[in-house]
């Protein structure tokens, strides 16, 4: 006890380059919280966008749809999508189940075209799977066959707004060109850039009619019980009873890429923050190799009063330890501050970087999320490596005979 | 009783040997008051240390009660500065952060002893060296006296057998030096602690009871009064 109040009065007799070291470690730590924060914000919203909007949380296909899913394989398509709905909805731990037609198509406003994804969605049961009823900013939801809703990035490149007609062009399961001209009666702002700038949602009867594809869709969209760990024996269930003719696939197996590069960027985030706190961690080191060489006399006193090395070690620690702890607690209390700012009001880099592509299922708008074991870690992490790095500097001055301490000058 | 035998101190600096102590043997009988005298260079400070356990003699050994203390591991030279062995400096090395009290009290942390026993302990002998008002001073609040006073009180608190004193009186006044001195020797009689300082002052040597004259690093010559 009496080791830790020698310590505590210690570190407070050079306030400035305590306090300063300990700043050091608070701007290393805030900064790591907050980018892990941000990352899973990020990280989080991208799997949202991606369930709600996307794909649900499973999806099924034609058996080698899915291989060939860019370049729109539509003789690969399930043909009989009642009897397998009905069959995938009996599986306990599947909530509900809808279908979807995607193909490709090009969208005309008179005066220039683009080309887009038109996803059929059934009107009934699309808002039972996705969030798509709740992402209309304007206009309505689809009710009638000749209304289309649209991303709202994508109006604004077309230069529509809600209840003008556009002209969808596409090319027919049998090849041959097909126009109509649709209603837009709503504007989609999900958060998932592909539904925001390339998507045109319509009713799933009219998109079959399009196409050239009754009673066909492309995916059978799948929402299960709400604990995630579940979804593989789910997963595995609806394998076994629909037949080797279908393949499934999670929603996370369906963007694997993505989850990489945000593993990535996560990695790097974090990697500077860590970087920050190396050179924090150099700072104690300095601080604490200044402490020593100025008390090595009063080492060899407490030597002479018969302080063992490891007490002498200890009571340096400490010190270490309590530098890295006030450090460490300043920037947690920081990195917390930032991360609800981060949380509550978000950070919008749509006007910097407008609609900059970063490979990611989300908007320029960053809303963190915080991440409580992450900042416990990040904390003890804090103050364990200041006990380490503590332990350079003290650990010669310590095994020093008495008499040299004392006549150290 | 401390027993000196035949010992020899060399410090190497670089490729250089520089002998401090040659050959030296002497006795020191319990409850002396004994002075160490000799210009600087002659090897008072190196005897002390090595009698106290902090520093390792090249050749020789000290007997401590009959106990060849030289032979000790680290440890145990730890273990017997902590229960027998007082020292005071010449530079006092309180601890700054620390007041009066606290600094008397270190060496009683070591010995686990009750937080009453160690209260009783540490205020007696504050008191002992007139310092019971000045309990909560830290030392930049204290004069050079009063700090050599609380360094006394540090020595002398876990009631050891032998106290050291480097040059106990060298950063001090003459007037507080002969203070410091009859606080030492009083405390020597009432105590029973074998005392022994080092010195090169005059004035210091009067006090003491035993007179041991060293020149490089030998003895030169014994008074006893």
């Amino acid at each position: 006890m009496k080791l830790i109040i020698m310590a505590g009065r210690n570190v407070f007799r050079h306030t400035r380059r305590s306090v300063i070291t300990a700043l050091a470690i608070s701007v290393g730590l805030a900064g790591m919280i907050a980018m892990d924060t941000l990352m899973n914000g990020a990280d989080k919203q991208g799997e949202r966008n991606i369930v709600d909007f996307e794909t649900g949380q499973l999806e099924i296909f034609a058996k080698g749809y899915y291989r060939e899913e860019g370049a729109f394989p539509l003789d690969t398509v399930i043909k009989q999508p009642d009897a397998l709905t009905a069959a995938v909805r009996s599986i306990p731990g599947v909530k509900t189940a809808t279908g979807r037609l995607k193909f490709p198509a090009r969208l005309n406003n008179g005066v220039d075209e683009l080309p887009v994804m038109c996803i059929g969605i059934d009107l009934v049961n699309e808002g039972s799977v996705f969030a798509t009823p709740r992402a209309v900013i304007s206009g309505k939801y689809l009710t009638a066959g000749d209304d289309i809703l649209i991303g709202a990035e994508l109006a604004r490149d077309m230069k529509v707004k809600v209840d003008d007609i556009l002209t969808v062009l596409v090319r027919d399961r049998n090849g041959t060109y097909n126009a109509f001209d649709f209603n837009v009666c709503g504007l989609l702002s999900t958060g998932h850039p592909l539904l925001d700038r390339n998507a045109v949602l319509m009713d799933l009867e009219t998109a079959r009619s399009l196409m050239a594809m009754p009673g066909q869709i492309t995916e059978l969209c799948v929402t299960t019980a709400d604990d995630p760990k579940q979804i593989a024996a789910i997963k595995a269930e609806i394998l076994h009873r629909i037949g080797p003719a279908y393949e499934v696939y999670a929603w996370d197996e369906l963007n694997a890429a993505i989850f990489r590069i945000m593993g990535m960027k996560r990695f790097f985030g974090f990697l500077v923050g860590l970087i920050v706190l190396i050179i924090a961690a150099v700072g104690i080191v300095n601080t604490m190799l200044m402490a020593v060489m100025e008390r090595v006399p009063e080492i060899g006193m407490l030597k002479a009063l018969g302080f063992s090395s490891r007490a002498i070690i200890t009571m340096f620690l400490y010190e270490g330890g309590l530098i890295g702890a006030i450090g460490s607690f300043v920037g947690t209390f920081f990195g917390l501050m930032i991360s609800i700012y981060l949380s509550t009001v978000g950070l919008d880099f749509s006007r910097k970087l407008g609609s900059a592509d970063f490979n990611i299922p989300m908007k320029m708008v960053f809303w963190g999320e915080i991440n409580p074991s992450t900042v416990l870690l990040v904390f003890a992490f804090g103050v364990v490596v200041s006990v380490l790095v503590t332990l350079l500097p003290v650990r010669r001055a310590a095994k020093l005979e008495p008499a040299d301490a004392l006549r150290h000058v | 009783m401390i027993e000196v035998v035949n010992l020899s101190k060399d410090y190497k600096v670089g490729k250089m040997l520089f002998p401090a102590l040659h050959g030296i043997n002497m006795k020191i009988m319990d409850r002396e008051f004994t002075a160490l005298a000799g210009p600087s260079g002659s090897g008072k400070t190196t005897l002390l240390n090595i009698i106290g356990c902090l520093d390792i003699p090249t050749e020789g050994e000290v007997l401590l009660n009959g106990k060849a203390t030289t032979r000790l591991t680290s440890r145990e030279k730890s273990e017997l500065r902590k229960n027998e062995i007082g020292f005071i400096f010449q530079t006092f090395n309180l601890i700054p952060v620390l007041t009066a009290y606290e600094n008397v009290e270190i060496p009683l942390v070591l010995l686990n002893l009750p937080r009453e026993e160690k209260e009783k302990r540490t205020i007696s002998m504050l008191k002992e060296v007139g310092l019971s008002d000045y309990l909560k001073r830290r030392p930049n609040e204290m004069s050079g006296g009063q700090q050599q006073r609380v360094a006394i009180a540090r020595s002398l608190v876990k009631g050891p057998k032998l106290v050291l004193a480097d040059e106990p009186t060298a950063n001090l006044d003459s007037a507080t030096a002969r203070e410091i001195l009859t606080l030492m020797k009083d405390l020597n009689e009432k105590f029973q602690t074998t005392f022994i300082f080092s010195t090169h002052d005059r004035l210091v040597m009067e006090y003491a009871r035993r007179l041991v004259n060293l020149r490089d690093g030998r003895i030169e010559s014994e008074q006893s009064k």
